[in-house]
């Protein structure tokens, strides 16, 4: 183990400046006439930015799984997909899984908190259904167009959604 | 965080060394078992941006580096995260991501001989778990894989260090979930774990929207990155949030200190200076040499005119004489020459020259109609022959003259109108003028109540027909689109249309719509009145208009802009010029507010219990002797979305407030800063699961089973 400590001692991390990395793409320029900032896949592999297209580790390249042109792999199973295969019904209730140690919703009321200035709202307007604070909030309530109100609304999800 | 060079070590490791992957949905750290810090951190995101000359899409693993924009076309690549939630779900971007922490820790052989530690979310989904085990072992053929909770691995490594004991509590907040694990005997309790839907994610999108809302014209300054940093940099959790709220609805002195200032970045237009005297004379001298020149030009026109209109007078007066000392029979002949038909034009063209003589030199004009109205014999000599005389020729003649007679006729009526509506204009002027010599001030008070109104009126209009169409998200479009695109409110004009068409197409019987087979039926439209909407509007917006020009001449501090101020609207700034307070965002509340979700989910709608009241619902779940051993231990905080200052006063006061009295309850509660992974506890816990789980997990997909249980406990 001597040789592994001996080494993390002198090893030191070394993250490439941006200046190292615009050194080699510099280069890259020169090859080019410097006419356009441009960069081959190559000068890029060099400058550590690009990897390789192979891997030597890896059993199954990336472009073998996924040949281009084709859909990228837009088969993913979203979580709610997920979840529903799982079929969690089947099972125990007593073991946990996903859908068991989900929080149960609060048990003290909420509190009611003015939309627009963020203090302890006492009133809801009832026409907008926006909770408001004072008088003054009332009024700038009142003089909103619809847009700025359903974005209000939708701050805490109580935007009205037309199917 | 710069993407980091490959390490150059990965081969002073011997073959039973771990790698360490804390895979997590916001950053992902990565680094050897054993050592106290992770070797790369970086954001776990892939992009995939184009090069620039040659089109091809690469990817990239990290943070945006602004370096790279010269050579990548940043434009159309977004964030990809393979994150749904707290969970795996695109395995390909995940593939993406091993490559490049593989490749970063320096693997350039044939295999990767370490064993690889990966974290996960409690109680991942079989499906998940099992293509990603199936992603290392088939694409990367690893020795052997563990898999665990970043949470609990956190807390055992606290443990070892000495700040938690066997049993206690550990809440991890993460970038989109937040789970309150107990642990006993340093087991984790999975069955009484808790996951609220709130995480890091969740609070920088409600200080994203909220200062969106507040400062429309910045919008495009507030960018999800920027929003993160202010987030970390000014972002803390109250003690006591009504009380907090309390101390800035007073305005305290307290309150003020808290306020944070960011100034955009805004350079003040450059100020006009007041010209010096000498360039004020300067000017007004070429001004006053460039009229007199024009002046000069006027009057020697002038002069010339009237040199030429007294030569005409002359020649015609002649040519008067001439005619009245000849006789008849030369008449005709001296006429031809200068191209005149009859001794009346000759009169007529003189008195036009005199007039015109007359006016050149200033002096006033007699309105001379008679001459006209005598040539109306002369030019119309067919008029008053009755038809039957006629030749077809000379019908066809007296038709023209009748013509032209009749628009002669209309030419003189349109210019007696356009005097007398002169005159009656004249009158209104000096009556305001009156009006306004009377009583300035009421005048000037009417004017502005006036345009107050019609201004509020112009706008609602436009407002209403503007919202209408753009107001909406997507859910609205399709039922605008059903009313034919316009605004959904119709105006009483438009109701009452849509009724006659409604009712005239149902008033015949149910079978078949015979509308349009009588010609009767077209009459309908005849009820309807036009539509006049946009002709109120117009005359609306001249008479605005014209009220805004004269209050802005007789009122120095009258403001257009103002008269038509709303709330929240996002059209352009004001008139007056922008100040540096303008471009300046303030973070007031936000500062706590945002933060305060955490605690307090359904202040975003999301109705689950918070941060707090989750210990307590763990708590609850396990089984009654277990409560008690873990209540006397400690709460331990981790997780990126809990370092807010002020967290652990605010869960002790909470924990207190909650827990029935007498209970000696976690006394203490540490959190953890960043760096103090758990990543020296995997040098210890090396329970790993052989290439044989490789089987097992090909069994499972035949049979199912649970399985999952077997991997967490296995971890602990």
């Amino acid at each position: 183990m001597g040789n592994a400590e001996h080494h993390k001692e002198r090893w030191q991390r070394r993250t490439p400046d941006p200046s190292e990395i615009m050194r080699v793409l510099a280069m890259a320029d020169l090859c080019n006439d410097g006419a356009v900032p441009s960069a081959t896949m190559q000068d890029l592999e060099e400058a550590g930015i690009l990897l390789p297209a192979t891997l030597p580790f890896k059993r199954t390249q990336l472009s073998e799984r996924y040949p281009k042109g084709q859909a990228r792999g837009r088969h993913w199973k979203h979580l709610k997909q997920m979840l529903q295969a799982e079929n969690y019904h089947l099972y125990p209730a007593e073991e946990p899984n996903y859908m068991n140690i989900e929080a149960p919703p609060s048990m003290y009321p909420a509190k009611k908190y003015c939309d627009i200035t963020g203090f302890e709202a006492p009133y809801t307007d009832p026409r907008t259904k926006l909770h408001f604070a004072n008088t003054d909030v009332f009024k700038q309530i009142r003089s909103l167009p619809n847009e700025s109100v359903q974005q209000y609304l939708a701050l805490r999800n109580a935007q009205v959604v037309l199917k | 965080m710069p993407s980091v060079s490959r390490q150059d070590d990965y081969y002073t490791f011997d073959a039973s060394r771990a790698i360490v992957i804390d895979n997590g949905a916001h950053t992902c750290r990565v680094g050897w078992a054993g050592e106290s810090e992770p070797r790369m951190t970086f954001r776990n995101v892939l992009h995939r941006p184009r090069l620039r000359p040659s089109g091809n899409v690469i990817n990239i693993v990290g943070d945006y580096d602004p370096t790279l924009s010269r050579y990548l076309d940043f434009t159309r690549s977004s964030y990809r995260s393979a994150f749904d939630a707290n969970v795996v779900y695109q395995f390909e971007t995940m593939e993406c991501v091993f490559d490049y922490v593989f490749n970063r820790m320096g693997v350039d052989g044939d295999e990767i001989e370490h064993p690889v530690l990966l974290t996960e979310c409690p109680c991942n989904p079989l499906y998940s778990r099992s293509k990603m085990a199936e992603l290392l072992f088939e694409t990367y053929g690893i020795p052997s894989l563990g898999l665990g909770i970043d949470g609990v691995f956190s807390y055992l490594q606290n443990k070892r260090l000495g700040m938690c004991g066997a049993d206690g509590l550990v809440v991890c907040s993460g970038f989109t979930t937040t789970h309150s694990i107990p642990i006993y005997h340093g087991e984790p309790v999975l069955e009484a774990c808790c996951r609220t839907n709130v995480g890091g994610y969740h609070v920088t999108d409600y200080m994203k929207r909220l200062l969106s809302l507040e400062y429309p014209y910045h919008v495009a300054s507030l960018s999800w990155e920027k929003v993160e940093a202010l987030k970390i940099e000014h972002g803390y959790i109250a003690e006591d949030y009504s009380a907090e709220l309390h101390l800035f609805q007073r305005g305290d002195k307290l309150a003020e200190e808290k306020v944070r200032i960011w100034q955009l970045p805004w350079v003040p237009p450059p100020s006009e200076e007041k010209p010096s005297e000498e360039e004020l004379a300067r000017k007004a001298a070429i001004r006053e040499k460039q009229s007199q020149r024009l002046r000069d030009m006027a009057a020697a026109k002038r002069s010339y005119k009237i040199a030429d209109l007294e030569a005409e007078i002359q020649r015609l007066e002649q040519l008067l004489d001439e005619l009245d000392n000849v006789a008849e029979a030369h008449m005709d002949s001296i006429l031809a020459g200068p191209g005149y038909l009859s001794r009346r034009e000759v009169e007529a063209a003189l008195t036009k020259a005199t007039v015109s003589l007359k006016k050149a030199k200033g002096e006033s004009i007699k309105v001379e109609k008679d001459p006209e109205k005598e040539l109306d014999s002369e030019k119309y000599p067919l008029l008053d022959v009755p038809n039957d005389v006629l030749t077809p020729e000379q019908l066809k003649e007296k038709k023209k003259q009748i013509f032209l007679k009749s628009t002669a006729e209309g030419r003189v009526r349109a210019k007696l109108k356009r005097q007398e509506e002169e005159v009656i204009r004249e009158q209104e002027q000096n009556l305001e003028e009156d009006k306004r010599l009377a009583n300035p001030e009421q005048y000037l008070e009417d004017l502005r109540t006036r345009q107050a109104e019609l201004a509020a009126k112009v706008e609602q209009r436009k407002r209403q027909k503007v919202s209408g169409s753009s107001s909406a998200p997507g859910g609205r479009s399709s039922l605008t689109a059903a009313v034919g695109g316009r605004s959904e409110r119709l105006s009483a004009q438009q109701k009452e249309r849509m009724k006659l068409l409604t009712t005239a197409a149902f008033d015949r019987g149910k079978d078949e719509d015979t509308f349009g087979l009588k010609d009767e039926d077209w009459q309908l439209y005849k009820k309807m009145g036009k539509d006049e909407d946009d002709d109120e509007a117009d005359e609306d917006e001249v008479v605005l208009s014209r009220l805004n020009a004269r209050l802005q001449e007789l009122d120095p501090m009258f403001n257009p802009a103002l008269g038509a101020k709303t709330g929240m609207s996002a059209d352009a700034p004001q008139i007056r010029p922008l100040t540096a307070e303008d471009f300046r965002i303030t973070l007031g509340l936000e500062r706590f507010r945002c933060p305060e979700i955490i605690f307090q989910p359904h202040l975003i709608g999301i109705d689950q219990v918070g941060l707090d009241e989750a210990i307590g619902v763990s708590m609850r779940r396990l089984p009654s002797d277990w409560a008690e051993q873990i209540s006397e231990g400690t709460v331990l905080l981790t997780g990126g979305n809990t370092l807010f200052q002020g967290i652990d006063k605010r869960v002790l006061a909470e924990l207190k407030k909650n827990r029935p009295q007498g209970d000696r309850y976690l006394q203490k509660v540490t959190t953890r800063r960043k760096g103090k992974t758990g990543f020296g506890s995997i040098h210890l816990r090396t329970l790993f699961i052989d290439k044989l789980l490789l089987g097992f997990f090909d069994r499972l997909r035949v049979e199912g089973g649970s399985s999952r249980l077997l991997t967490l406990r296995d971890m602990g």
